[in-house]
């Protein structure tokens, strides 16, 4: 291997070892970011202030031992979200680097402006990941972050904790900057986000927040996503409550506020499929069909569930009611305009153009589209008891 | 000089290690990008354009072969010297090598920028342009043999790349790809056009040929080494097509690191940063391969000393680069090698082989292009 003894190396053995012992010395010359010196952002919350500039607010750890506060918050008004970074740094002493940034969030009024350019350079930027969680709040975000929590601990990481296994858990749909900016740039989808509110100590998801372009339009409670995600997608694990009339169980149920007209059914395990057809291109009308499969967890009234007439009765009740339930949540996006379920894509698979589809032409074309739902339930299991 | 190459039987490499030389400097930098550039013209339908670009990898590396299977043992200069003459011959092999160096310059910087966006942005770009050419000058020095076991060890520690792409598959929207066909034939074909920078990269087996020891199972190993390229390339489009909504693919330089951002685990969050410094593994036989064709050339051109020819080469590769500085630069820089490329792999190996079924027909034949198949 090592033929430097030839003849003919021009520059022999003990330039080539000079050589080797530059490029090695020269690998210590990269930028070095020591631990100790840098501030890990995990969170950052933007905000519009009264004369329409940005306000951010960013969240790292402390790493200080003397330190009381396990975490550092520090804010900031500024035009552009970098400049803001650089001033925030100004306020440090470590540098602020972003690259564990996991949450992002946008207050109630900055999300209504529009955040296209905030995200695009978060994505723009190498040093983040494409996995951040984008979400609105309700209120300031600045409010929210330096609120004094007593059990959450490090907000940054404790709002990424709760998104991600919610998202997992398949409560939320799935948040990340790439599905954000895959959305934003297609023109047959709209993009969605969690929607978080705060109550008094806690932090709550309230349901999921719907986008249209890059702004913030309305929410929608977690059922209607559930639903959202039903008609479109697929479910793992997933769970689901329905009231269902106590009629179709012939009885009465009592419960200690007296005689109820209705029942509570849960299922959980939701095991879900569903397939969208285009079935008419002008106005579109689409036919969905959802094959699921759950697990009876929770009932409000004790009934025996041997029969398999009976269980028949509640797979079709779960299925009217999903199908009740399919209808007016999209009623409710077509009157806001909004199409986070994608069914501009599936309009677009199905159809050749020799152009492209513009968003507005799609708008247009959704405002007029029929839906028509069609849901096959099974009760595969119901616990381990009858 | 002769037409024909003899090399010393303890010189030369097997049919399957040519493949892999093949597979190895057609996967390079290009792959890190290409889905955009075919995707602008080709749509959704760009994978299509992936595959007919493939097939005619294939007939184009079937008539490089045939070409050089008309000799025992020659390579695209010596054809070139019987089949134009001593001056005009000279003169297209010296073309030929220039490309082969622009090549190498080409990739190098590719890498180099990708590196100074992705990892360093401080990075000076004389430093990692030193360190490569200097790893490939070191390589190229030790001869076919040891550049082809280099080549052979880079395939076997870089190919399970390619398996992290399930991760993004995760977040796959299937109805990206339909409906199947959307595009019309004059876009694919331009699809097609804007994969051949991705794609060349075969042209070297015009110099590794006389090198080879099975010559009469060339053909299986090169194909074998165009077709692993080509199942690649489709499987990396058809995941980004599924990944990427069309509008944000055109605007990702490096969609294939896009991709492989998704990718992380328990300990080890930003895999990109991985993937890319073992790119360098990748990178450095394009640029091993692409310098050796063209010393070679120069080497069997002119009858200049290889060692020398090194030392005059290396430092115009560095110093060139060097004057390579905006994303703009990089971009036209790409547009006119993959043009330039696209006509002297994929156009000039039909009119060679033309010419020299031509010459050889006419008589015009000397004695030593006698038939091939004779094993030496």
């Amino acid at each position: 291997m090592y033929r430097c003894q030839n003849k003919g190396w021009l520059i022999g053995k003990r330039g080539f070892t000079l050589l080797l012992v530059l490029i090695f010395s020269v690998t210590g010359c990269a930028n070095r970011q020591i631990f100790d010196e840098t501030g890990l952002v995990t969170l950052v919350g933007y905000d519009l202030t009264k004369d329409r500039q940005i306000r951010a607010t960013i969240v790292m750890p402390s790493i200080n031992p003397e330190a009381k506060e396990k975490m550092q918050i520090m804010s900031d008004v500024g035009e552009t979200s970098k400049g803001i970074r650089d001033k925030t740094n100004l306020q440090s002493d470590k540098r602020v680097l972003a690259g564990q940034l996991r949450v992002a969030l946008y207050g109630n009024d900055m999300a209504k402006a529009g955040i296209g350019s905030l995200i695009d350079t978060l994505y723009r930027d190498p040093s983040l990941s494409s996995r951040i969680f984008l979400c609105v709040y309700e209120g300031e975000t600045y409010e929210l972050l330096t609120y004094p929590y007593k059990s959450q601990g490090n907000i940054g990481t404790y709002m990424y904790r709760m998104i991600d296994q919610n998202i997992r858990g398949e409560k939320i749909p799935s948040s990340t900057i790439h599905e954000f900016i895959r959305a934003y740039y297609d023109e047959g989808i709209d993009s969605q986000m969690p929607y978080v509110s705060r109550k008094g100590d806690e932090i709550v998801i309230k349901g999921v927040a719907l986008f249209k372009g890059d702004k913030y339009i309305d929410w929608i409670s977690p059922n209607e996503a559930f639903i959202l995600k039903l008609i479109r997608g697929k479910y793992k694990t997933g769970s689901y409550e329905i009231s269902v009339p106590a009629k179709t169980f012939n009885m009465t149920p009592n419960s200690p506020a007296g005689e109820k007209e209705e029942v509570q059914l849960v299922f959980d395990t939701i095991n879900s499929e569903s397939k969208v057809q285009l079935e008419q291109v002008d106005p579109p009308k689409y036919k969905v069909n959802i094959h699921l499969k759950a697990r009876i967890l929770e009932l409000t009234v004790p009934i025996k569930l041997d029969n398999p007439r009976l269980m028949r009765k509640m797979e079709e009740a779960l299925e009217k009611e999903l199908e009740r339930q399919a209808r007016i949540v999209m009623k409710k996006l077509q009157d806001l305009e909004v199409d986070p379920t994608g069914f501009g894509i599936v309009y677009k698979a199905n159809v050749r153009r020799k152009e492209k589809m513009a968003m507005d032409e799609w708008r247009e074309k959704y405002k007029k589209a029929r839906f028509e739902f069609q849901v096959k339930a099974t009760v595969t299991r119901n616990g381990v008891m009858d | 000089m002769k037409v024909n190459d003899e090399v010393k039987a303890g010189n030369t490499i097997s049919s399957l290690h040519t493949g892999f030389i093949v597979l190895s400097t057609q996967v390079g930098v290009g792959i890190l990008g290409y889905q955009r550039v075919v995707a602008k013209e080709a749509g959704h339908d760009a994978w299509i354009s992936v595959l007919m670009a493939g097939i005619v990898t294939h007939v184009t590396v079937w008539v490089i072969l045939k070409t050089l299977k008309r000799y025992p043992s020659a390579d695209l200069y010596g054809i070139h010297q019987e089949v134009y003459g001593k001056h005009l011959g000279a003169f297209l092999s010296l073309f030929y090598t220039l490309y082969f160096f622009l090549s190498a310059t080409v990739i190098l910087r590719g890498y180099v920028e990708v590196v100074q966006t992705w990892v360093f942005p401080n990075l000076a770009t004389w430093v990692l342009t030193a360190i490569i050419l200097f790893l490939a000058w070191y390589t190229i020095l030790g001869g076919i043999r040891v550049i082809a076991g280099y080549i052979f060890f880079s395939v076997s520690v870089a190919i399970w790349l390619i398996g992290d792409l399930f991760f993004p598959l995760r977040f796959a929207e299937w109805d990206y790809l339909r409906p199947v066909l959307e595009a019309n034939i004059g876009q694919l074909l331009k699809g097609m056009i804007g994969m051949s920078l991705s794609t060349i990269g075969f042209e070297v087996l015009y110099a590794v040929y006389p090198f080879v020891q099975d010559k009469e199972r060339l053909n299986r190993g090169a194909q074998f080494g165009v077709l692993t390229t080509n199942l690649i390339y489709l499987f990396v489009m058809i995941v980004s097509l599924v990944f990427f909504s069309q509008g944000q693919l055109m605007r990702t330089i490096w969609p294939t690191l896009n991709l492989k951002k998704m990718v992380y685990f328990p300990i080890l969050e930003r895999f990109e940063l991985v993937a890319i410094s073992i790119w360098m593994i990748i990178i450095l036989p394009n640029v091993i391969m692409y310098i050796w064709s063209g010393v070679r050339g120069l080497k069997r051109t002119f009858g200049w000393n290889m060692r020398n020819i090194l030392y005059g080469i290396l430092p115009i590769i560095f110093i060139s680069s060097l004057f390579l500085v905006t994303r703009e630069e990089m971009n036209t820089l790409n547009d006119i090698y993959g043009q330039i490329g696209m006509y002297l792999a994929y156009a000039y190996p039909y009119v060679l082989y033309l010419l020299v079924a031509w010459r050889q027909g006419t008589g015009g034949a000397k004695e030593e292009s006698a038939d091939v198949s004779v094993p030496k």
